[in-house]
């Protein structure tokens, strides 16, 4: 494959899947509120593989859990092609930090199991699961159950789950390999780059590594320290599949850690 | 390097130390039985209680006769020993299957919806604490000395079990799944079909084995007070007559049946669901 075809398609006429405007959000504890975002904007054209990078506590899953469904703003508006977000839908599909499979079913019934309740017929599930059991490479798994599976494995079969959604829009990722230890997750992020090319789709992936934003984002948005907002967007103009220790990465990655230093003084 | 550990080896190994042992659980039961045994004897033999604690010789063959069919004495229970069987049998399964029918799904929603806890939970703490057995009189005022009464205490009494370990499962399901589920598109019925039952059924097959087992124990009590038939009522006409070898033959019936159903259907069960879900916990 090409190192053009490989990067990703970036017509600046894209059409935008996500709009977040002037989201603010607080929540209520025992000892009155605290601010988990504030003025957070971003807008994801269709297509971009998005990383959202930033300290912990910054408030990145609040926004993934908001993109979700599973929570909403308390001020601001956050639109999927244009229209408010009012619950999980199968419009957005989403992969967890735990691989979250239906231990009761097999790698293959896990992923079908949204395009089932999508009320797909029995065939066509088949089909598709196959083909993204193909893509991640777990054909050989289908069968199996999850706890015959390797941690990685799980992972990579919840990203199948995922993947499958035609219908999805975005697919949303809130650090899925951060659990996992470093050689595996290097593996990970290669079969997700490899799932992406195959079958490219608008990702949110939300993590607080600066190398893994590098190796895999089109785009970084890079969050302020609490209470977060987007401070810097990066553009990663590299072909894909990368190159982990190129001089490039190296450099992206200073300017990056540049860049957070300042806001990390700055708040 | 002439002599690794290959995997023959090993294998032999393993079945040698498995071989070794179930030897030993089968001597020591056997010593155990036999000690049971030997102290009935014992007893029965130095203080002459023939009457009332007939040795275990006597109420072996007595179970065997009675199996067979061909007791020299005559049989005073009416139909044969298989049809108060069969009868005890099926009304403990009918209680437990009502039971279980009402109780799981009532599990499930007090597990999971607030709003249903909320409402049901202080109702069923409060029936909790009656026996079973409490509720035989008013059973015999309503349904007379019938299946039905016999049934309806069943059901009563297994009830609790099932209900509160379905709903301990429901309640204790990985937060992260239901939002996964939900992620995914099941919502409401779909829900608890697909997600929250399944999730929960490490705990109801625990919950079924003990009122399964719960099930068999209370109908011959109940029997023993509202029916005509079934080894409850073999049990109390045995004592009517006096007959201790009869009495201890039905128990030791009770006992080989309600065994045999626990290793046959529970196990298979359990063998078949739990390993799969709970590897992964
Ligand atoms: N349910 C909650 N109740 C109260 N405060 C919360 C809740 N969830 C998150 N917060 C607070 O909101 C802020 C943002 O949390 P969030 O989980 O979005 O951060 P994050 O960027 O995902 O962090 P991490 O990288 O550690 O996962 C944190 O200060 C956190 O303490
Ligand atoms: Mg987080």
């Amino acid at each position: 494959m090409g190192a053009s075809a490989a990067t990703a398609p970036r017509e600046t006429s894209a059409r935008i899947v996500i709009q977040a405007h002037e989201i603010n959000h607080a929540y209520e504890a025992s000892t009155g509120w605290s601010t988990a975002l504030a003025h957070f904007n971003l807008e994801i054209p269709e297509g971009e593989f998005l990383c959202v990078l930033g300290p912990s506590g910054c408030g990145k899953s609040s926004f993934l859990r908001m993109l979700a469904g599973l929570m909403f703003p308390l001020e601001g508006s956050l639109l999927v092609h244009g229209e408010k977000i009012i619950g999980p839908g199968l419009d957005r599909a989403i992969v967890f930090q735990e691989a979250a499979l239906f231990p009761w079913l097999t790698a293959a019934q896990n992923v079908g199991f949204g395009l089932e309740m999508a009320g797909w017929k029995k065939p066509q599930v088949r089909e598709r699961v196959e083909h993204v059991l193909d893509i991640v490479g777990l054909s050989a798994a289908a069968g199996k159950f999850p706890y015959q599976l390797s941690g990685g494995m799980k992972h990579r079969v919840a990203i199948a789950r995922a993947w499958a959604m035609t219908d999805a829009a975005v697919l949303l990722m809130d650090e899925p390999f951060s659990a996992i230890d470093a050689i595996n997750r290097a593996g990970l992020q290669e079969h997700l780059v490899r799932t992406w090319l195959a079958e490219p789709r608008t990702v949110v992936y939300v993590t607080h590594d600066i190398e893994e934003a590098i190796y895999l984002a089109d785009r970084i948005a890079i969050m302020t320290p609490s209470p977060g907002r987007v401070g810097a967007e990066i553009r990663i103009d590299l072909p894909r599949p990368r190159d982990r220790n190129s001089a490039a990465m190296a450099a992206l990655k200073e300017e990056i850690t540049a860049k957070m230093n300042e806001m990390e003084r700055r708040a | 390097m002439t002599t690794a550990l290959n995997a023959e080896t090993l294998a032999a190994y393993t079945r040698a130390r498995q071989i070794r042992e179930r030897r030993r659980k089968i001597i020591r039961a056997a010593i155990g039985i036999a000690g049971l045994l030997g102290v009935w004897q014992a007893m029965s033999v130095y203080y002459d209680l023939d009457l009332i604690l007939p040795p275990p010789t006597a109420v072996i063959s007595d179970v065997i006769d009675t199996l067979l069919l061909r007791r020299p004495d005559p049989w005073l229970y009416g139909p044969s020993i298989y049809q108060h069987l069969l009868a005890s049998f099926l009304r403990a399964l009918t209680g437990f299957a009502l039971a279980a029918a009402l109780a799981i799904p009532t599990g499930l929603l007090v597990g999971r919806s607030t709003a249903v806890r909320e409402f049901l939970e202080p109702v069923i703490r409060l029936l909790y604490p009656i026996p079973g057995i409490a509720w035989i009189p008013l059973a015999i005022l309503w349904f007379g000395l019938t299946d039905k009464a016999v049934v309806f205490v069943v059901f009563i009494a297994e009830f609790f079990a099932m209900f509160f370990n379905t709903e301990a499962g429901a309640r204790s399901i990985n937060p992260v799944i239901i939002v996964a589920a939900r992620c995914y598109g099941a919502r409401g019925f779909t829900l608890v079909w697909r997600v929250i039952l399944p999730a929960s059924i490490p705990h109801i097959i625990t919950g079924m084995r003990i009122a399964l087992g719960g099930a068999w124990r209370m109908i011959v009590a109940a029997e023993m007070l509202a029916a005509k038939m079934g080894v409850g009522f073999v049990l109390m006409q045995a004592r009517y007559q006096f007959r201790a070898a009869d009495l201890m033959m039905a128990m030791i019936l009770i006992s080989v049946v309600g065994f045999g159903t626990e290793k046959l259907i529970v196990r298979t069960l359990e063998r078949r669901t739990i390993g799969k879900w709970e590897v992964n916990r």
